[in-house]
C-alpha cells in the first residue's frame, strides 16, 4: 500500500476517537442530566479502552501509540492523565481543571488527525 | 465575531456537498459503480446532517463549546474533500479499465472467500496501490490494467480493510489476532526498554529510539506485514515476486531504518523475511527457496548490509508470530489459504505470469499482452 493508502487507514481510526471525544464532550454539557451522564460513561469507557494494556482492539492500541508519544508534550503526564480522567469521570462530573485537560486529549487527537490528513494530500 | 465567520464557512461547506452530490447525479456506465456511488451519496447526505447540526444543535452553538464546534467542521470539511478527489472523480471519470479490475478484483473475491464486500477499483493513482477503506475504493496507477507482474498486489490492499472495518463479527478473530500481535510489540519494546535501563550504552539515545521504533509498528509497520501475509496466504509466491520486483525498481536500502521522522513502512528486507516465512508455513517450501535465491542475488547485487538497527527494529521473533497470528486469523475468517497443488484462474494467471517471466524472460512481454487481451475480454463478455 502506499503512504497516501496507510494514512488514509490511520486518518479513518483516528477519526472515529477523535469524533466520539468532541461529540461526547459537547453532550457532557448537555443541560438534560441524562445525555450528559451518557457522555461521561461514554468518555470514561473510551479512556479506559485506551490505557487498557491487554487490549487487542487494533483502533484502541493505534490511539494509545499516539497519545503516548503526543500527550506528554501538552500535559505532561502521558497515558496517566487518561487513567486518571476515566477514574474521575466513572464516579462524577469533571471539574473545569479536568474538562481542560480532556480538552487536551481531544486537541491531540484531533492535531494528529489533521498532521495525517497533510500526509495524505502529501503535504509532508 | 467567529461565530458568524463560522456559521458562513458552514453554510458554503454545505453548499459545496450539495454540488459534489449533483455531480454524481447521472445514469452509472456498469454495474460495478453502483456500491461506490451508493457510498459517496450516503456519505455527502450525512455531512450535510453534521453540518446542519453545528448551525442548529443549541448546545453545539454555546460559547464555552466553540473547541468543539471547529474541531467537528474541520473533519467534516476534510471528509468531503477527500471524497471529492477519491470517489467522487472516479465516479465522474469511469473507464473501462476500472470496471476490468472491479470484475478481476470480484473474481479474486470469490475465489478466497473473501468476507467483506469487493472494493472498486479505480485507475487513478498517483502514487501506488492504495485503498480508501471507508469507501472501498482501490485506486491503482493508470497503466496498471495493462501489466500483470504487480497485479499481486491487488490482494495486498483487500486485507486493509479486514484490519479497518468496524463492529463486523465475521472479521473480528481476524482483528483479535492482529490486536495480539500489536500487545506482542508492545511487550517487546518494554522489555528492550528495560534491557536499555541496564545496559551501559548511550541510554538516552536507545531510550528514544526504542519509542520510535514501537509507534512505528503500532502506527504503521504491523499493518503493512500483516496485509503482505495474508497476500502471502490467499495468492502465495506471486506476491512475494511483486515485492521482489518493486524493491528492485526503488532506490531503497531494504535495510535502512531512519529514525529521523515518521517512516510508514517496515523495511523492504523484513517484508521478504516474513513472505518467505510465511510461504514455508504453507508448505510451500520450494517456492520460498527460489524467491530467496533471487533475493539475496538482488541484495548482493546492490552491494547493501544489514545495519545493527536493523535487528533491533525487526526482531526474527516479532517477524515469526506475525506471520503465525496473521495465518490464525486468516483462517478464522475462512479465507482460503493456499497450498501446494491449489488451482483457480486469478491465482494461476498471477503465478503463471511470473513463472513465464523467470523461464522466459525475452518472450515475456508477448505472452503478457496476450493474456491481459484475454482478461479484458473475459471481463467485457461478463
Amino acid at each position: 500500500m502506499s503512504d497516501v493508502g496507510l494514512y488514509g487507514s490511520i486518518y479513518e481510526q483516528l477519526r472515529f476517537y477523535a469524533d466520539t471525544l468532541d461529540r461526547a464532550l459537547v453532550a457532557l454539557r448537555n443541560p438534560r442530566v441524562d445525555l450528559a451522564q451518557g457522555a461521561r460513561r461514554e468518555i470514561a469507557t473510551l479512556l479506559r479502552e485506551i490505557v487498557d494494556k491487554e487490549s487487542t482492539d487494533p483502533a484502541a492500541r493505534l490511539v494509545t501509540a499516539i497519545l503516548k508519544q503526543g500527550l506528554p508534550a501538552v500535559a505532561g503526564q502521558g497515558l496517566t492523565l487518561c487513567e486518571s480522567l476515566a477514574a474521575t469521570l466513572e464516579q462524577r462530573p469533571p471539574s473545569p481543571a479536568e474538562l481542560s485537560q480532556l480538552e487536551q486529549v481531544a486537541l491531540t487527537l484531533d492535531k494528529e488527525c489533521s498532521s495525517t490528513l497533510a500526509r495524505i494530500k502529501g503535504k509532508r | 465575531m467567529i461565530d458568524s465567520y463560522l456559521n458562513a464557512a458552514i453554510r458554503q461547506a454545505e453548499e459545496r456537498a450539495r454540488v459534489l452530490k449533483g455531480k454524481i447525479s447521472q445514469t452509472l456506465q456498469a454495474p460495478e459503480l453502483i456500491a461506490l456511488h451508493q457510498t459517496c451519496q450516503d456519505r455527502i447526505d450525512y455531512t450535510i446532517r453534521q453540518l446542519q447540526g453545528l448551525l442548529t444543535d443549541p448546545v453545539i452553538l454555546r460559547k464555552d463549546l466553540v473547541h468543539e464546534r471547529i474541531r467537528l467542521f474541520r473533519r467534516f470539511l476534510a471528509d468531503l474533500a477527500l471524497l471529492e478527489t477519491t470517489g467522487i472523480a472516479a465516479l465522474t471519470r469511469p473507464h473501462e479499465d476500472d470496471i476490468a479490475l472491479t470484475k478481476l478484483i470480484f473474481q479474486i473475491h470469490k475465489e478466497i472467500d473473501y468476507p467483506l464486500p469487493p472494493p472498486t477499483v479505480a485507475c487513478l493513482s498517483r502514487d501506488y496501490f492504495s485503498i480508501n477503506t471507508s469507501l472501498r475504493l482501490l485506486e491503482v496507477p493508470l497503466a496498471e490494467s495493462d501489466f500483470l507482474l504487480h497485479l499481486p498486489d491487488l490482494y495486498h490492499e483487500l486485507a486493509h480493510p479486514l484490519i479497518a472495518t468496524r463492529n463486523n463479527p465475521r472479521i473480528k478473530p481476524y482483528q483479535t489476532e492482529y490486536g495480539k500481535f500489536l500487545a506482542l510489540v508492545a511487550d517487546h519494546f518494554e522489555q528492550e526498554r528495560a534491557e536499555n535501563l541496564r545496559s551501559t550504552g548511550p541510554k538516552e539515545y536507545f531510550a528514544q529510539a526504542l519509542d520510535l521504533l514501537e509507534y512505528f509498528w503500532i502506527r504503521g509497520w504491523a499493518n503493512e506485514i500483516f496485509s503482505d501475509l495474508f497476500a502471502i496466504y490467499t495468492l502465495g509466491q506471486a506476491y512475494a515476486w511483486s515485492h521482489f520486483h518493486l524493491t528492485a525498481a526503488r532506490g531503497v536500502d531494504p535495510y535502512d531504518v531512519q529514525i529521523s521522522g515518521f517512516m510508514s513502512h517496515p523495511p523492504d528486507q523484513a517484508r521478504m523475511e516474513v513472505m518467505l516465512i510465511a510461504l514455508d508455513l504453507v508448505g510451500l517450501n520450494a517456492e520460498a527457496d527460489a524467491v530467496r535465491q533471487k533475493w539475496e542475488a538482488l541484495i548482493g547485487a546492490t552491494g547493501v548490509r544489514p545495519t545493527a538497527l536493523y535487528r533491533r527494529a525487526c526482531p526474527r521473533h516479532l517477524l515469526e508470530r506475525a506471520s503465525i497470528n496473521a495465518l490464525e486469523g486468516t483462517k478464522l475468517i475462512a479465507c482460503r489459504i493456499v497450498k501446494p497443488g491449489i488451482s483457480s484462474p486469478v491465482h494461476d494467471l498471477l503465478n503463471t505470469a511470473w513463472q513465464q517471466f523467470w523461464a522466459a524472460p525475452n518472450n515475456y512481454h508477448a505472452w503478457e499482452r496476450d493474456a491481459i487481451a484475454k482478461l479484458k475480454h473475459g471481463a467485457a463478455r461478463a
